[in-house]
């Protein structure tokens, strides 16, 4: 009997007539459908197991694949951990426009940021050179402690002073306590301390007391890290040569200052003892003219007259000396407001002003800081000037001032012979009177001294002056 | 008055001692002349008893052994003499000279003029203060 697919026989069996059941082609087709059925059977089983086998495998891949993703996004974290460390801040562009999660875009920043801090370590690279390059090209000797007073910094000034000193060849970190003996540490302890409280000073050292001393300038300033001090530098400079010669230049001003003292009291004693001798010689002559007289023929009454006007000569040319040897420089304390009107009023009166000439002031002088006694000799000499050489008829001498700047400016202007130019600078120099003695009585000091108690003050002089028509001197003090 | 009184002068130099004393004699100044080389000189004057105590003291400043403002620290300290008029006579025309002088309340200053005509001009004038003025 042909056996069919087993659910095909359980439907011949209930639905198939038994005629029709052992017909003979009804059964080829019978055989066809249950080979059918077995067929289908297969499929359906290879099917079955087929998905059975994939959802396995897909479970499985699934989860490698979460798991991957889970990798991936550790290192996508760490790769945006590592970004940001890396001073992102420094460089906000870098991150803009980069998709977080883009690894790409990720990788070629970290990329880009490596280079960079290739590029930056370079740099740091050159500028340490650079810095060591300025620390050691120097005279000073530079060391910088952190806060802990440990050397961060020496130069080799440093390292050959320390050996040389304490015998000890620093590396840096080293404590100073251990390279400086108790002693000494304990001074400069207490500097750094001063240094390591915010204080910027600056001391002199004195190091070989004993045999050749050397001074150094010492500099002490604390290093600011943001608001924190987190060291101290220090510079010293070796300025032995610099206190030397401040010693030398100190002595040399002293001995100048004695010379100049005595030179005052040599001129002040000169003066009188040269003066009391000629008065003598002047007042004895003048008492045998008057009371032998008669005696006398004209030739030596001549002769005692001019004798006389040589005495007088001298003796104003020892009075000029005098006072230009007297005018010191400026002293603070004699410093007052002056009344200019009043002090040329004075002048004026006790120059006896011949009455073919006339003083006017142009407009009411003014009060200012100055020394009465200079401001008075200054005027004195300069209308003096004018007086003696007036060659007019009708001389005129004027007085006025300005306002220049700072400074009051005094113009003192006659309508005399006039200066030539060429002589312009030579009449403030002493002894330089421009006509001979015999013909004016001038000791040649006067316009000197005037040139030399401006110039004291900081003040100037000067001529402008037409030949013939006459001068005018400007001039002003500068208290 | 001083018109009674010696005049005391205190000079050093010989020609200027006889261009006073030729002075009085011009101007017909009778009072005595007592003269003193020096400040020293001049203290032993003063503090001699058999001597009259004089109206008025001429100064010079530059001399020998005590100068003129050593003189009158010394006469100032003095309550007898501090109020006899000093009138300094000198060669000086230095300011610090005419201040300290002053300072030590002298009651005039003259400068010696080379000319004599000029310095009995001067002699004149200090005359005619002591003419006029009167004294403790």
């Amino acid at each position: 009997m042909t056996s069919y697919h087993k659910i095909l026989q359980r439907q011949i069996n209930k639905y198939l007539k038994n005629d029709l059941k052992t017909c003979p082609r009804l059964s080829e087709f019978l055989q066809a459908v249950s080979s059918t059925y077995e067929h289908y059977e297969k499929d359906r089983q290879l099917l079955e197991r087929s998905m059975n086998l994939s959802s396995k495998e897909l479970y499985c891949t699934n989860e490698k694949l979460r798991e991957d993703h889970q990798k991936q996004k550790v290192v996508l974290d760490k790769l945006k951990e590592a970004i940001s460390e890396l001073n992102i801040e420094e460089n906000p562009h870098l991150t803009t426009g980069v998709d977080e999660n883009d690894l790409v875009a990720m990788v070629d920043l970290l990329q880009e940021k490596i280079h960079m801090t290739k590029e930056f370590e370079e740099e740091l690279r050159v500028s340490g050179l650079k810095f060591q390059a300025i620390v050691e090209n120097t005279a000073d000797i530079i060391w910088s402690v952190d806060e802990h007073l440990r050397l961060s910094i020496f130069n080799s000034f440093y390292r050959k002073n320390t050996i040389a000193k304490h015998n000890i060849d620093p590396v840096l970190g080293d404590k100073l306590s251990n390279i400086i003996p108790p002693k000494e540490y304990k001074e400069l302890e207490d500097l750094l301390k001063r240094a390591i409280n915010g204080e910027r000073f600056i001391i002199e050292e004195v190091h070989n007391k004993n045999s050749q001393p050397l001074y150094f300038e010492t500099s002490f300033n604390p290093i600011r890290d943001e608001h924190k001090i987190t060291g101290i530098s220090v510079f010293s400079r070796d300025i032995t040569f610099r206190k030397e010669d401040e010693k030398r230049k100190n002595e040399l001003l002293r001995d100048l200052q004695s010379a100049n003292e005595e030179l005052e009291q040599i001129a002040y004693i000169t003066s009188h003892d040269l003066k009391t001798p000629l008065r003598s010689i002047g007042s004895i002559a003048s008492w045998i003219k008057s009371d032998y007289q008669h005696l006398f023929d004209d030739l030596s009454k001549e002769q005692i007259d001019i004798l006389i006007s040589r005495v007088d000569r001298l003796y104003n040319l020892i009075d000029g000396i005098s006072l230009y040897m007297s005018l010191s420089s400026v002293d603070e304390e004699e410093r007052e407001i002056v009344d200019f009107g009043q002090i040329i009023s004075k002048v004026i009166n006790t120059l006896n002003v011949p009455a073919h000439i006339s003083v006017e002031i142009v407009k009411s002088l003014p009060k200012a800081a100055g020394i009465k006694t200079h401001i008075y000799l200054v005027f004195e000499q300069v209308i003096k000037n004018a007086i003696l050489f007036m060659d007019k008829k009708q001389g005129r001498i004027s007085i006025d001032f300005r306002q220049k700047e700072n400074d009051l400016e005094f113009i003192v202007a006659d309508n005399g012979p006039g200066i030539d130019q060429k002589y312009h600078q030579k009449i403030f120099k002493i002894f330089q009177a421009l006509n001979a003695r015999d013909q004016m009585e001038t000791n040649g000091i006067g316009l000197a001294i005037a040139k030399k108690i401006v110039k004291m003050t900081g003040g100037d002089i000067n001529i402008e002056s037409t030949p013939g028509e006459g001068s005018t001197f400007i001039f002003n003090f500068n208290y | 008055m001083i018109l009674n009184k010696p005049i005391l002068l205190i000079e050093d130099d010989l020609v200027d001692q006889m261009t006073v004393k030729r002075a009085f004699k011009e101007l017909k100044v009778i009072n005595e002349l007592q003269i003193a080389n020096d400040g020293e000189e001049a203290l032993e004057i003063l503090r001699d008893d058999s001597k009259d105590i004089p109206g008025i003291i001429l100064l010079d400043l530059n001399m020998p052994k005590m100068n003129g403002i050593e003189f009158l620290q010394e006469v100032k300290k003095d309550q007898t003499f501090k109020t006899i008029p000093v009138i300094v006579l000198t060669t000086s025309k230095h300011e610090k000279d005419k201040v300290e002088t002053f300072n030590l309340g002298v009651s005039g200053y003259m400068v010696k003029p080379v000319d004599y005509e000029q310095f009995l001009e001067i002699m004149k004038s200090i005359r005619e203060y002591w003419s006029f003025s009167e004294t403790v």
